[in-house]
């Protein structure tokens, strides 16, 4: 599973930085002081790339599933911060400074709130436990320690000592996750759907190195979930209001296929906007993006459909400047140069500073000439 | 260097470009006056050097982590790094450009991305269009790019200028642009025919 990756990718990161000798015992507190400053780092870095997500309502309704997680861990630690980054690949991820970041592309895959509390329980472990600190002590002691004459044995061994810990963190943090879930009233039940879901989706993508590891995490907590079910009892939020969840989380829809669309991945694009539609028929933004997905798969379907897409945002908004430019270009492009010259006219109207104005200038003058 | 404070910026560039051109020393040559492609060519920057790839020609004068001009015609089938998006025969300038945009926002290393043009622009007589954008690189330092770009009939060119935002990008930015100048896009007249045809031509003025 992608957690699993990004607790690897943190450690190769910092080990790319790591000085070459340090003993453990003493080095131990400025480790993880150096862990928690890579960490912040990384938070800037993800700001400064402008791929965080800012949205009010649902960074409060994510913090609110959280905190009442966080209330069933016993811990001296700060309740976590969640955060959202705009990225249509399945990825969780919670750093050693206590921030969890979800990216638009798994919170896509979820369907409820129960699997939404899941996820963030297992993070909230990998905080909790302080994984990425454990493991990067681990590995100093492993590369450094082993009595192996030669680097690469070293590097080898190295990397199957890493291997064995990260698998016994996950683990723990299924382990530990499921009984936070549970302690919280949510619905386990709600697991093993959402492993399946994720399941596809990595098969979907032909991870099959992934793929394994989840398959072999979905039997252990087959085995613990059986266990356990017929005492289970669910208050979770969404109950009895399927729509509740989705209404939540449709601002994280929308960054996805905007994401997705910017990555060219037209068919989750397409899965996000429709999800979106399906809660905001009158949402004029979301018929835009539906019709760049349709245009922009270029699949030969999509030409008719898109023009449609694009008037019905045209409908809810007259003033949308965007499908204006759309519409725009595709009679443009038609050689329908009358019929193009009134969107073009209205874009740059309405949207006098927008970055392409140019070419639509020179698309008008075409029109007119 | 006259009006260049040296700080810790500038001492990463040239550390790193002290690396880099210790580690690219074997393949680059001076460059020839003339670079000759079966579809393009160019004059060179007079005193850079050239590096010549399968896939593209580079050229630099103090190194590429300072500045360097990169000339490259490729397929329009290839796929593209960090997205899965593709180029098509019929597109707008500007919808091409959009495709290049976005393969750079999706860059993960690249940090602090502005735009600060996207317009329409002559491409060695060709309608293209030209991007102008800065970024932060891993190391912390501000890089300023001018991207041409144009669809021919089944290839995609680009000519690109990349300096470190801070005195390498003006310094070396005439030689750019009359390089820039000298170019000449020749494509086959059949093709170029059947691609009027099919799609509106353009008849805008370089707005370099």
């Amino acid at each position: 599973m992608t957690p699993r990756h990004y607790v690897l990718a943190c450690l190769m990161l910092l080990l790319a930085w790591a000085t070459p000798v340090i003993t453990a015992h003493a080095a131990a507190p400025d480790q993880t002081n150096r862990l928690w400053r890579l960490a912040a780092q990384e938070q800037e870095r993800l700001e400064q790339r402008g791929v965080v997500l800012h949205d009010a309502s649902l960074s409060s309704y994510l913090q609110s599933v959280a905190e009442r997680l966080w209330e069933q861990v016993s811990t001296d630690l700060s309740a976590p911060t969640v955060k959202v980054v705009m990225d249509p690949r399945m990825q969780a991820y919670a750093f050693p400074n206590g921030f969890c970041f979800l990216s638009t592309g798994i919170l896509n895959r979820i369907e409820n709130e129960d699997q939404l509390a899941m996820i963030l329980a297992h993070e909230m472990v990998h905080y909790a436990r302080q994984h990425t600190a454990a493991l990067y002590d681990h590995f100093q002691m492993a590369s450094h320690g082993t009595g192996l004459p030669y680097a690469d044995q070293r590097q080898a061994a190295g990397k199957a000592a890493m291997k064995q810990k990260i698998d016994a963190a996950e683990h723990q943090a299924d382990d530990e996750g499921l009984a936070i879930l549970k302690a919280a009233g949510y619905c386990e039940t709600e697991v093993l759907s959402l492993m399946s879901n994720l399941l596809n989706c990595l098969q979907d993508q032909g991870a099959s190195e992934a793929v394994g590891r989840l398959e072999s995490r979905i039997k252990t907590m087959k085995t613990r979930i059986g266990r356990t079910r017929d005492s289970v009892s669910c208050t979770s939020a969404t109950d009895g209001d399927p729509s509740f969840f989705f209404n939540r989380i449709a601002p994280a829809l929308m960054a996805n296929a905007q994401a997705a669309l910017t990555c060219g991945n037209w068919n989750q694009a397409d899965q996000s906007i429709s999800k979106f539609l399906a809660l905001k028929p009158d949402d004029a933004r979301a018929h835009y993006l539906k019709g760049e997905t349709l245009r922009r798969r270029n699949d030969g379907s999509g030409k008719n459909q898109c023009i449609g897409s694009y008037l019905k945002a045209l409908k809810i908004d007259p003033e949308f400047p965007l499908a204006h430019r759309a519409l725009g270009e595709l009679h443009f492009k038609a050689g329908r140069y009358q019929t193009a010259e009134p969107y073009f006219e209205a874009f740059l109207s309405l949207a006098p500073q927008d970055i392409a104005r140019e070419f639509i200038k020179g698309y008008l003058s075409q029109c007119r000439d | 260097m006259p009006g260049l404070t040296i700080n810790k910026p500038v001492i990463a560039v040239w550390v790193v470009a002290t690396l880099m051109l210790t580690a690219c020393a074997g393949p680059w040559n001076k460059a020839p006056d003339h670079l000759h492609e079966p579809r393009w060519s160019i004059t060179s920057p007079e005193g850079w050097m050239q590096l010549s790839t399968q896939e593209s020609e580079m050229l630099s004068k103090d190194g590429p982590y300072l500045e360097y001009i990169l000339i490259q015609s490729r397929s329009l089938a290839q796929g593209f790094r960090f997205t899965n998006q593709k180029l098509e025969p019929d597109m707008l300038p500007h919808e091409a450009a959009q495709v290049i945009a976005d393969n750079m926002r999706s860059d993960p290393l690249i940090r602090q991305l502005q735009w600060l043009a996207s317009e329409p622009a002559m491409v060695g007589g060709h309608a293209g269009f030209r991007l102008i954008y800065s970024y932060q690189d891993p190391y912390g330092v501000k890089i300023k790019t001018i991207y041409y770009g144009v669809i021919l009939p089944d290839q995609f060119f680009n000519l690109r200028y990349t300096a470190a935002h801070r005195y390498y990008f003006d310094k070396e930015l005439p030689a750019f642009n009359q390089a820039f100048d000298s170019l000449r896009l020749g494509i086959d007249l059949k093709e170029n025919i059947r691609r009027i045809l099919k799609t509106p031509r353009l008849d805008i003025r370089s707005s370099k």
